[in-house]
Protein backbone atom coordinates (compact mmCIF):
# COMPACT_ATOMS: atom_id res chain seq x y z
CA UNK A 1 0.00 0.00 0.00
CA UNK A 2 1.79 2.90 -0.89
CA UNK A 3 1.51 6.56 0.66
CA UNK A 4 0.35 8.35 -2.21
CA UNK A 5 -3.01 6.58 -1.41
CA UNK A 6 -3.97 8.51 1.64
CA UNK A 7 -3.31 11.23 0.63
CA UNK A 8 -7.05 11.75 -0.38
CA UNK A 9 -7.55 10.20 2.80
CA UNK A 10 -6.24 13.01 4.25
CA UNK A 11 -7.91 15.59 3.11
CA UNK A 12 -10.83 13.87 3.32
CA UNK A 13 -9.97 14.22 7.58
CA UNK A 14 -9.67 17.51 7.42
CA UNK A 15 -12.61 18.11 5.68
CA UNK A 16 -14.24 15.73 8.62
CA UNK A 17 -12.40 17.99 11.15
CA UNK A 18 -13.37 21.21 9.97
CA UNK A 19 -17.42 20.01 10.04
CA UNK A 20 -17.49 18.51 13.57
CA UNK A 21 -17.79 20.10 16.63
CA UNK A 22 -14.89 20.49 19.45
CA UNK A 23 -17.34 19.10 22.11
CA UNK A 24 -17.53 15.92 20.14
CA UNK A 25 -14.00 15.14 20.76
CA UNK A 26 -12.84 13.23 23.26
CA UNK A 27 -9.34 12.09 23.68
CA UNK A 28 -8.38 8.69 24.18
CA UNK A 29 -5.26 6.57 22.74
CA UNK A 30 -5.58 4.99 19.31
CA UNK A 31 -4.41 1.01 18.80
CA UNK A 32 -4.04 0.57 15.20
CA UNK A 33 -3.85 -3.02 14.36
CA UNK A 34 -2.27 -3.96 10.62
CA UNK A 35 -3.99 -7.26 11.32
CA UNK A 36 -4.78 -8.63 14.49
CA UNK A 37 -4.88 -11.88 13.27
CA UNK A 38 -1.06 -12.36 13.42
CA UNK A 39 -0.47 -13.99 16.71
CA UNK A 40 2.85 -11.71 17.19
CA UNK A 41 0.29 -8.67 16.66
CA UNK A 42 -1.91 -9.96 19.29
CA UNK A 43 0.15 -10.60 21.96
CA UNK A 44 1.77 -6.75 21.72
CA UNK A 45 -1.55 -5.38 21.50
CA UNK A 46 -3.03 -6.85 24.42
CA UNK A 47 0.46 -6.58 26.27
CA UNK A 48 0.15 -2.93 25.44
CA UNK A 49 -3.13 -2.55 26.43
CA UNK A 50 -2.76 -4.37 29.86
CA UNK A 51 0.41 -2.27 30.52
CA UNK A 52 -1.40 1.29 29.36
CA UNK A 53 -4.42 0.50 31.47
CA UNK A 54 -6.42 2.67 30.72
CA UNK A 55 -9.57 2.20 28.06
CA UNK A 56 -8.54 2.71 24.35
CA UNK A 57 -10.22 2.62 20.55
CA UNK A 58 -8.89 -0.56 19.21
CA UNK A 59 -8.65 -0.76 15.29
CA UNK A 60 -8.04 -4.04 13.41
CA UNK A 61 -6.86 -3.27 9.56
CA UNK A 62 -7.14 -6.58 9.22
CA UNK A 63 -10.33 -7.96 10.57
CA UNK A 64 -12.41 -4.97 9.05
CA UNK A 65 -10.75 -5.02 5.92
CA UNK A 66 -11.02 -1.61 6.95
CA UNK A 67 -12.43 0.93 4.75
CA UNK A 68 -9.73 3.28 5.55
CA UNK A 69 -12.20 6.21 4.79
CA UNK A 70 -13.87 5.10 8.11
CA UNK A 71 -10.82 5.52 10.20
CA UNK A 72 -10.53 8.71 8.50
CA UNK A 73 -13.81 9.64 9.53
CA UNK A 74 -13.45 8.17 13.08
CA UNK A 75 -10.16 9.81 13.59
CA UNK A 76 -11.52 13.49 12.43
CA UNK A 77 -14.95 12.54 15.08
CA UNK A 78 -13.02 11.82 17.76
CA UNK A 79 -9.24 12.56 17.58
CA UNK A 80 -6.84 10.26 19.38
CA UNK A 81 -4.24 11.69 21.89
CA UNK A 82 -2.32 9.53 20.37
CA UNK A 83 -1.75 6.40 18.45
CA UNK A 84 0.23 2.76 19.03
CA UNK A 85 0.93 1.37 15.69
CA UNK A 86 1.12 -2.18 15.45
CA UNK A 87 3.01 -3.27 11.98
CA UNK A 88 4.09 -0.28 9.13
CA UNK A 89 0.40 -0.95 7.59
CA UNK A 90 -0.79 1.03 10.19
CA UNK A 91 1.79 3.15 10.81
CA UNK A 92 1.83 4.81 7.03
CA UNK A 93 -1.99 5.02 7.44
CA UNK A 94 -1.65 6.60 11.24
CA UNK A 95 0.85 9.48 10.03
CA UNK A 96 -1.42 10.11 6.53
CA UNK A 97 -4.40 10.69 8.68
CA UNK A 98 -2.80 12.16 12.29
CA UNK A 99 0.41 13.39 11.32
CA UNK A 100 0.46 15.96 14.43
CA UNK A 101 -0.64 13.32 17.12
CA UNK A 102 1.93 11.40 18.66
CA UNK A 103 2.65 7.94 17.24
CA UNK A 104 4.75 4.97 18.52
CA UNK A 105 5.35 2.35 16.09
CA UNK A 106 6.14 -0.96 17.16
CA UNK A 107 6.42 -4.82 14.97
CA UNK A 108 7.53 -3.13 11.79
CA UNK A 109 10.03 -5.64 10.32
CA UNK A 110 10.77 -2.62 7.77
CA UNK A 111 10.70 0.25 10.09
CA UNK A 112 13.94 1.61 8.74
CA UNK A 113 12.83 2.53 5.47
CA UNK A 114 9.85 4.34 7.20
CA UNK A 115 10.13 7.77 7.64
CA UNK A 116 10.11 8.77 11.67
CA UNK A 117 9.59 12.33 12.06
CA UNK A 118 9.60 13.99 15.71
CA UNK A 119 6.87 13.19 17.55
CA UNK A 120 6.91 9.59 17.04
CA UNK A 121 8.83 6.92 18.70
CA UNK A 122 10.02 3.06 17.39
CA UNK A 123 10.77 0.03 19.57
CA UNK A 124 12.96 -1.67 16.69
CA UNK A 125 11.90 -4.66 15.56
CA UNK A 126 15.10 -6.50 15.90
CA UNK A 127 17.21 -7.54 19.23
CA UNK A 128 20.33 -4.71 19.16
CA UNK A 129 23.33 -5.74 18.19
CA UNK A 130 25.49 -5.99 21.04
CA UNK A 131 22.76 -8.15 23.40
CA UNK A 132 22.83 -10.70 20.43
CA UNK A 133 26.09 -10.57 20.72
CA UNK A 134 25.84 -10.87 24.45
CA UNK A 135 23.86 -13.57 24.66
CA UNK A 136 25.44 -15.10 21.83
CA UNK A 137 28.63 -15.52 24.33
CA UNK A 138 26.10 -16.58 27.28
CA UNK A 139 25.47 -19.89 25.17
CA UNK A 140 28.97 -20.06 23.52
CA UNK A 141 31.74 -18.41 25.74
CA UNK A 142 34.33 -19.42 23.36
CA UNK A 143 33.20 -17.94 20.78
CA UNK A 144 35.42 -15.68 19.34
CA UNK A 145 35.62 -15.46 15.31
CA UNK A 146 32.03 -14.94 13.67
CA UNK A 147 31.07 -15.20 10.22
CA UNK A 148 28.55 -13.21 8.05
CA UNK A 149 27.44 -12.99 4.84
CA UNK A 150 25.06 -10.36 3.49
CA UNK A 151 24.13 -8.20 1.19
CA UNK A 152 25.88 -4.72 0.09
CA UNK A 153 22.80 -2.69 -0.43
CA UNK A 154 20.69 -3.89 2.62
CA UNK A 155 23.64 -4.38 5.23
CA UNK A 156 27.05 -3.10 5.24
CA UNK A 157 25.87 -0.15 6.98
CA UNK A 158 24.64 -2.99 9.51
CA UNK A 159 27.67 -4.49 9.22
CA UNK A 160 30.07 -1.12 10.38
CA UNK A 161 27.64 -0.69 13.58
CA UNK A 162 28.17 -4.31 14.24
CA UNK A 163 31.95 -4.33 13.78
CA UNK A 164 32.31 -1.57 16.52
CA UNK A 165 30.65 -3.30 19.05
CA UNK A 166 31.74 -6.74 18.03
CA UNK A 167 35.61 -4.52 18.48
CA UNK A 168 34.50 -3.64 21.98
CA UNK A 169 33.71 -7.24 23.21
CA UNK A 170 36.69 -8.97 21.36
CA UNK A 171 35.05 -10.70 18.76
CA UNK A 172 36.16 -10.60 15.58
CA UNK A 173 33.53 -10.55 12.66
CA UNK A 174 34.64 -12.03 9.21
CA UNK A 175 32.33 -10.30 6.96
CA UNK A 176 32.02 -11.36 3.20
CA UNK A 177 29.36 -8.85 1.33
CA UNK A 178 27.77 -9.94 -1.53
CA UNK A 179 25.60 -7.96 -4.19
CA UNK A 180 23.59 -10.70 -5.71
CA UNK A 181 22.22 -14.06 -4.14
CA UNK A 182 24.26 -16.32 -6.28
CA UNK A 183 27.64 -15.01 -4.63
CA UNK A 184 26.60 -16.25 -1.53
CA UNK A 185 27.62 -19.87 -2.11
CA UNK A 186 30.84 -18.93 -2.41
CA UNK A 187 31.42 -16.27 -0.15
CA UNK A 188 30.18 -18.90 2.53
CA UNK A 189 32.98 -20.79 1.81
CA UNK A 190 35.20 -18.74 2.22
CA UNK A 191 33.90 -17.67 5.23
CA UNK A 192 33.44 -20.93 6.92
CA UNK A 193 37.03 -22.12 7.53
CA UNK A 194 37.96 -19.14 9.51
CA UNK A 195 35.21 -19.20 12.44
CA UNK A 196 33.67 -20.68 15.28
CA UNK A 197 30.11 -19.66 14.23
CA UNK A 198 27.85 -18.23 11.21
CA UNK A 199 25.72 -15.03 11.97
CA UNK A 200 22.62 -15.00 10.02
CA UNK A 201 20.73 -11.90 10.02
CA UNK A 202 17.88 -10.22 7.85
CA UNK A 203 18.57 -10.42 4.59
CA UNK A 204 16.58 -10.52 1.65
CA UNK A 205 19.42 -11.22 -1.06
CA UNK A 206 21.33 -13.93 0.89
CA UNK A 207 18.23 -15.40 2.39
CA UNK A 208 16.08 -14.82 -0.66
CA UNK A 209 14.25 -18.29 -0.44
CA UNK A 210 14.08 -21.68 1.63
CA UNK A 211 16.68 -23.13 -0.31
CA UNK A 212 18.96 -20.37 -0.47
CA UNK A 213 18.47 -20.41 3.26
CA UNK A 214 18.70 -24.34 3.30
CA UNK A 215 21.77 -24.62 1.78
CA UNK A 216 23.66 -21.84 3.86
CA UNK A 217 22.43 -24.31 7.23
CA UNK A 218 23.50 -27.52 5.62
CA UNK A 219 26.99 -26.11 4.40
CA UNK A 220 27.56 -24.77 8.34
CA UNK A 221 25.95 -28.02 9.38
CA UNK A 222 28.89 -29.81 7.32
CA UNK A 223 31.68 -27.54 8.84
CA UNK A 224 30.25 -28.26 12.42
CA UNK A 225 29.80 -24.92 12.78
CA UNK A 226 26.63 -23.06 14.59
CA UNK A 227 24.50 -20.80 13.14
CA UNK A 228 23.15 -17.89 15.31
CA UNK A 229 19.88 -16.48 13.81
CA UNK A 230 17.43 -13.58 13.98
CA UNK A 231 14.09 -16.44 13.36
CA UNK A 232 12.47 -18.97 15.24
CA UNK A 233 11.62 -20.93 11.41
CA UNK A 234 15.41 -20.65 10.57
CA UNK A 235 15.87 -22.80 14.18
CA UNK A 236 13.71 -25.17 13.10
CA UNK A 237 15.52 -25.71 9.76
CA UNK A 238 18.51 -26.47 11.39
CA UNK A 239 20.35 -23.24 13.27
CA UNK A 240 21.43 -23.60 15.97
CA UNK A 241 20.81 -20.76 18.23
CA UNK A 242 18.12 -17.94 17.51
CA UNK A 243 17.45 -14.65 19.24
CA UNK A 244 13.88 -12.59 18.72
CA UNK A 245 12.39 -9.87 20.84
CA UNK A 246 9.38 -10.81 23.07
CA UNK A 247 6.33 -9.83 21.53
CA UNK A 248 4.83 -9.18 24.35
CA UNK A 249 7.47 -6.99 25.86
CA UNK A 250 7.26 -4.94 23.09
CA UNK A 251 3.67 -4.23 23.46
CA UNK A 252 4.85 -3.01 27.46
CA UNK A 253 7.57 -0.54 26.25
CA UNK A 254 5.44 1.00 23.72
CA UNK A 255 2.95 1.85 26.46
CA UNK A 256 6.36 3.14 28.36
CA UNK A 257 6.93 5.44 25.68
CA UNK A 258 3.86 6.57 25.30
CA UNK A 259 3.80 7.43 29.23
CA UNK A 260 6.85 8.24 29.82
CA UNK A 261 8.54 9.94 26.87
CA UNK A 262 8.75 13.51 25.92
CA UNK A 263 6.04 14.03 23.55
CA UNK A 264 8.56 16.02 20.99
CA UNK A 265 11.17 14.20 21.00
CA UNK A 266 12.03 11.08 18.22
CA UNK A 267 12.86 8.03 20.58
CA UNK A 268 13.89 4.12 18.82
CA UNK A 269 14.66 1.94 21.17
CA UNK A 270 15.82 -1.64 21.23
CA UNK A 271 13.75 -4.14 22.49
CA UNK A 272 14.26 -5.58 26.22
CA UNK A 273 12.72 -8.62 26.21
CA UNK A 274 14.13 -11.94 24.33
CA UNK A 275 12.58 -15.04 23.50
CA UNK A 276 15.40 -17.88 22.70
CA UNK A 277 15.18 -20.56 20.62
CA UNK A 278 18.07 -23.51 20.88
CA UNK A 279 18.24 -26.44 18.80
CA UNK A 280 20.10 -28.76 20.49
CA UNK A 281 20.32 -31.09 17.58
CA UNK A 282 22.58 -28.67 16.27
CA UNK A 283 24.77 -27.76 19.41
CA UNK A 284 25.21 -31.43 19.58
CA UNK A 285 26.96 -31.46 15.84
CA UNK A 286 29.16 -28.17 16.43
CA UNK A 287 32.43 -27.91 17.32
CA UNK A 288 32.63 -25.27 19.72
CA UNK A 289 31.69 -25.36 23.46
CA UNK A 290 28.23 -24.92 24.75
CA UNK A 291 27.15 -23.54 28.13
CA UNK A 292 24.68 -25.89 29.69
CA UNK A 293 23.98 -23.53 32.23
CA UNK A 294 22.35 -20.89 29.97
CA UNK A 295 19.57 -23.48 29.78
CA UNK A 296 17.54 -21.44 32.11
CA UNK A 297 17.51 -18.85 29.27
CA UNK A 298 15.59 -20.91 26.49
CA UNK A 299 11.95 -20.40 25.69
CA UNK A 300 11.92 -22.67 22.74
CA UNK A 301 13.84 -26.17 22.95
CA UNK A 302 14.33 -27.81 19.87
CA UNK A 303 15.51 -32.03 20.60
CA UNK B 1 -2.52 -24.04 41.79
CA UNK B 2 -4.02 -24.16 45.12
CA UNK B 3 -7.80 -25.24 44.43
CA UNK B 4 -6.07 -27.96 42.15
CA UNK B 5 -3.82 -29.33 45.66
CA UNK B 6 -6.93 -28.95 47.84
CA UNK B 7 -9.27 -30.83 45.33
CA UNK B 8 -6.99 -33.27 45.77
CA UNK B 9 -6.41 -33.34 41.93
CA UNK B 10 -2.65 -32.43 42.59
CA UNK B 11 -0.29 -34.54 45.08
CA UNK B 12 3.05 -32.98 44.26
CA UNK B 13 4.00 -29.81 43.09
CA UNK B 14 7.74 -27.77 42.24
CA UNK B 15 6.64 -24.19 43.18
CA UNK B 16 8.73 -20.83 44.22
CA UNK B 17 9.57 -20.60 48.30
CA UNK B 18 7.86 -17.59 48.36
CA UNK B 19 4.48 -19.10 46.53
CA UNK B 20 4.58 -21.91 48.82
CA UNK B 21 4.80 -20.00 52.40
CA UNK B 22 1.81 -18.33 50.92
CA UNK B 23 0.30 -21.53 50.41
CA UNK B 24 0.72 -22.56 53.81
CA UNK B 25 -0.48 -19.01 55.44
CA UNK B 26 -4.10 -20.03 53.26
CA UNK B 27 -4.03 -23.41 55.22
CA UNK B 28 -3.23 -25.06 52.48
CA UNK B 29 -1.68 -28.92 54.14
CA UNK B 30 1.57 -28.94 51.67
CA UNK B 31 4.56 -30.48 53.03
CA UNK B 32 7.94 -29.12 51.68
CA UNK B 33 10.33 -32.54 50.94
CA UNK B 34 13.25 -31.24 48.57
CA UNK B 35 14.77 -27.93 47.51
CA UNK B 36 16.88 -26.97 44.05
CA UNK B 37 20.16 -26.39 44.61
CA UNK B 38 22.71 -25.23 42.06
CA UNK B 39 26.66 -24.27 42.25
CA UNK B 40 26.61 -26.34 45.40
CA UNK B 41 23.86 -23.47 47.11
CA UNK B 42 19.75 -23.60 47.78
CA UNK B 43 19.92 -19.86 47.86
CA UNK B 44 19.26 -17.28 45.54
CA UNK B 45 20.35 -13.93 46.39
CA UNK B 46 17.79 -10.64 44.36
CA UNK B 47 19.90 -7.45 43.82
CA UNK B 48 18.77 -4.11 42.53
CA UNK B 49 21.28 -3.32 40.08
CA UNK B 50 21.55 0.33 38.81
CA UNK B 51 22.84 2.17 36.39
CA UNK B 52 25.55 4.25 36.94
CA UNK B 53 23.62 7.33 36.39
CA UNK B 54 20.52 6.01 36.90
CA UNK B 55 18.69 8.47 39.81
CA UNK B 56 16.67 6.40 42.24
CA UNK B 57 14.83 9.73 43.75
CA UNK B 58 14.63 11.52 40.30
CA UNK B 59 11.61 13.91 40.77
CA UNK B 60 10.67 14.14 37.16
CA UNK B 61 9.85 10.31 36.92
CA UNK B 62 10.12 7.47 38.77
CA UNK B 63 12.81 4.82 38.40
CA UNK B 64 12.12 2.45 35.21
CA UNK B 65 13.07 -1.17 36.38
CA UNK B 66 12.94 -4.30 34.60
CA UNK B 67 12.61 -7.28 36.05
CA UNK B 68 11.18 -10.78 35.23
CA UNK B 69 8.82 -10.47 38.28
CA UNK B 70 5.30 -9.38 39.08
CA UNK B 71 5.35 -6.00 40.38
CA UNK B 72 4.11 -7.06 43.74
CA UNK B 73 6.98 -9.07 44.13
CA UNK B 74 9.10 -6.34 43.30
CA UNK B 75 7.22 -4.36 45.55
CA UNK B 76 7.97 -6.63 48.32
CA UNK B 77 11.37 -6.77 47.90
CA UNK B 78 12.10 -3.33 47.50
CA UNK B 79 10.65 -2.60 50.79
CA UNK B 80 12.51 -5.81 52.48
CA UNK B 81 15.53 -3.94 51.06
CA UNK B 82 14.90 -0.33 51.36
CA UNK B 83 12.82 -0.02 53.78
CA UNK B 84 13.43 3.65 54.93
CA UNK B 85 12.43 4.67 51.85
CA UNK B 86 11.77 2.33 48.78
CA UNK B 87 12.17 4.19 45.52
CA UNK B 88 8.97 4.83 43.40
CA UNK B 89 9.20 2.99 39.77
CA UNK B 90 7.67 1.94 37.02
CA UNK B 91 7.73 -1.75 36.12
CA UNK B 92 8.93 -3.12 32.38
CA UNK B 93 8.45 -6.75 32.87
CA UNK B 94 10.99 -9.34 30.73
CA UNK B 95 11.00 -12.71 30.34
CA UNK B 96 14.46 -13.57 31.80
CA UNK B 97 16.84 -12.00 34.40
CA UNK B 98 19.53 -11.73 31.88
CA UNK B 99 17.09 -9.02 29.87
CA UNK B 100 16.36 -7.31 32.58
CA UNK B 101 20.03 -6.53 33.06
CA UNK B 102 21.12 -6.40 29.49
CA UNK B 103 18.16 -3.73 29.75
CA UNK B 104 19.62 -1.46 31.96
CA UNK B 105 22.97 -1.95 30.51
CA UNK B 106 21.77 -0.99 27.32
CA UNK B 107 19.57 1.99 28.09
CA UNK B 108 15.95 0.61 28.36
CA UNK B 109 16.03 0.64 32.02
CA UNK B 110 17.20 2.12 34.52
CA UNK B 111 16.95 -0.77 37.22
CA UNK B 112 16.50 -4.30 37.01
CA UNK B 113 15.90 -6.65 39.69
CA UNK B 114 17.69 -10.02 39.44
CA UNK B 115 20.01 -12.43 41.23
CA UNK B 116 23.40 -12.23 41.37
CA UNK B 117 23.72 -15.46 39.42
CA UNK B 118 22.34 -13.59 36.39
CA UNK B 119 24.58 -10.63 37.04
CA UNK B 120 27.64 -13.49 37.03
CA UNK B 121 26.77 -14.61 33.70
CA UNK B 122 26.41 -11.03 32.05
CA UNK B 123 29.90 -10.31 33.47
CA UNK B 124 31.68 -13.43 31.59
CA UNK B 125 29.85 -12.92 28.83
CA UNK B 126 30.19 -8.94 28.31
CA UNK B 127 32.55 -7.90 31.01
CA UNK B 128 32.22 -4.04 29.65
CA UNK B 129 28.79 -3.79 29.86
CA UNK B 130 28.28 -5.19 33.77
CA UNK B 131 30.82 -3.16 34.77
CA UNK B 132 28.07 -0.43 34.07
CA UNK B 133 26.16 -2.07 36.92
CA UNK B 134 26.27 -1.57 40.93
CA UNK B 135 24.43 -3.08 43.45
CA UNK B 136 22.17 -0.74 44.79
CA UNK B 137 20.78 -1.60 48.77
CA UNK B 138 20.31 -4.86 50.56
CA UNK B 139 20.47 -8.09 48.85
CA UNK B 140 17.64 -10.85 49.47
CA UNK B 141 18.64 -13.81 50.10
CA UNK B 142 15.86 -16.78 49.76
CA UNK B 143 15.48 -20.48 48.52
CA UNK B 144 15.17 -21.97 45.00
CA UNK B 145 11.85 -23.68 43.96
CA UNK B 146 10.83 -26.40 46.71
CA UNK B 147 9.34 -29.78 46.08
CA UNK B 148 6.21 -29.86 47.95
CA UNK B 149 3.62 -32.70 48.61
CA UNK B 150 0.12 -33.25 50.39
CA UNK B 151 1.39 -36.59 51.57
CA UNK B 152 4.83 -37.56 50.83
CA UNK B 153 4.55 -40.48 52.54
CA UNK B 154 1.52 -42.35 50.01
CA UNK B 155 3.52 -44.59 48.09
CA UNK B 156 2.61 -43.05 44.53
CA UNK B 157 3.81 -39.71 45.58
CA UNK B 158 6.76 -40.99 47.35
CA UNK B 159 8.24 -42.99 44.36
CA UNK B 160 7.59 -39.25 42.40
CA UNK B 161 9.79 -37.34 45.14
CA UNK B 162 12.72 -40.29 44.85
CA UNK B 163 12.53 -39.52 40.98
CA UNK B 164 12.66 -36.04 41.14
CA UNK B 165 15.87 -36.10 43.70
CA UNK B 166 17.20 -38.32 41.24
CA UNK B 167 16.40 -36.66 38.02
CA UNK B 168 20.36 -35.14 37.72
CA UNK B 169 21.69 -39.32 37.25
CA UNK B 170 19.98 -39.19 33.53
CA UNK B 171 21.10 -37.27 30.68
CA UNK B 172 17.36 -36.31 30.20
CA UNK B 173 16.69 -35.65 34.04
CA UNK B 174 19.50 -33.17 34.47
CA UNK B 175 19.09 -31.42 30.92
CA UNK B 176 15.38 -30.73 32.83
CA UNK B 177 16.86 -29.36 35.88
CA UNK B 178 19.40 -27.00 33.80
CA UNK B 179 16.27 -25.93 32.10
CA UNK B 180 14.74 -24.73 35.68
CA UNK B 181 18.52 -23.18 36.66
CA UNK B 182 18.74 -26.16 38.99
CA UNK B 183 21.32 -28.56 39.31
CA UNK B 184 19.47 -31.01 41.82
CA UNK B 185 16.71 -31.23 44.51
CA UNK B 186 18.42 -32.38 47.27
CA UNK B 187 16.19 -32.92 50.78
CA UNK B 188 14.83 -30.63 53.16
CA UNK B 189 17.00 -30.42 56.66
CA UNK B 190 15.71 -28.67 59.79
CA UNK B 191 17.45 -25.22 58.95
CA UNK B 192 16.05 -25.20 55.44
CA UNK B 193 12.88 -25.99 56.92
CA UNK B 194 12.63 -23.39 59.43
CA UNK B 195 13.25 -20.62 56.83
CA UNK B 196 10.46 -22.13 54.76
CA UNK B 197 8.21 -21.32 58.20
CA UNK B 198 5.66 -18.73 57.02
Amino acid sequence: MTSRRFIPLAILAFLLAATIPAHAQQERVWILNSDRSIERYRVTHDAFKEAWGEPTVDIDLGRLRLDSYEVARRSAATPPSAVYCIGSKAYILATQLMPDRRIILTSAINWKRLPIAPTRAVVASEMGIAAQLTLFRHFFPDVRRIGLVCSRVYNREWTVAAQAVADEMDITLEIRLVDHEAQAPAALEKVLPNVDALWLIADPVVLADSAASRHLLNRAASAGVPVFTFSMSLLEMGATLAITPDDATIGRQAAALLRDGADTSREIVEPAGSSIGLNLQAVDASRIRFNEKALDSVDRLIR
Amino acid sequence: MENAITAGAMQLAVLSSHHFRELQRQGVPLRAVLVGEQNGTCRQTHILWLRADALLDSPERPLALASSRSREEIARFLSHAHEAAPPDFRHLKVPKDIDALLSVAFGMADAALATRAAADDLFKANPTQAARLSAYGAEVVDLYPVVAALDPDHPPTADAIRLLERMGDTPEGRQCLLLLGLDRFRPLDDELRKELAP
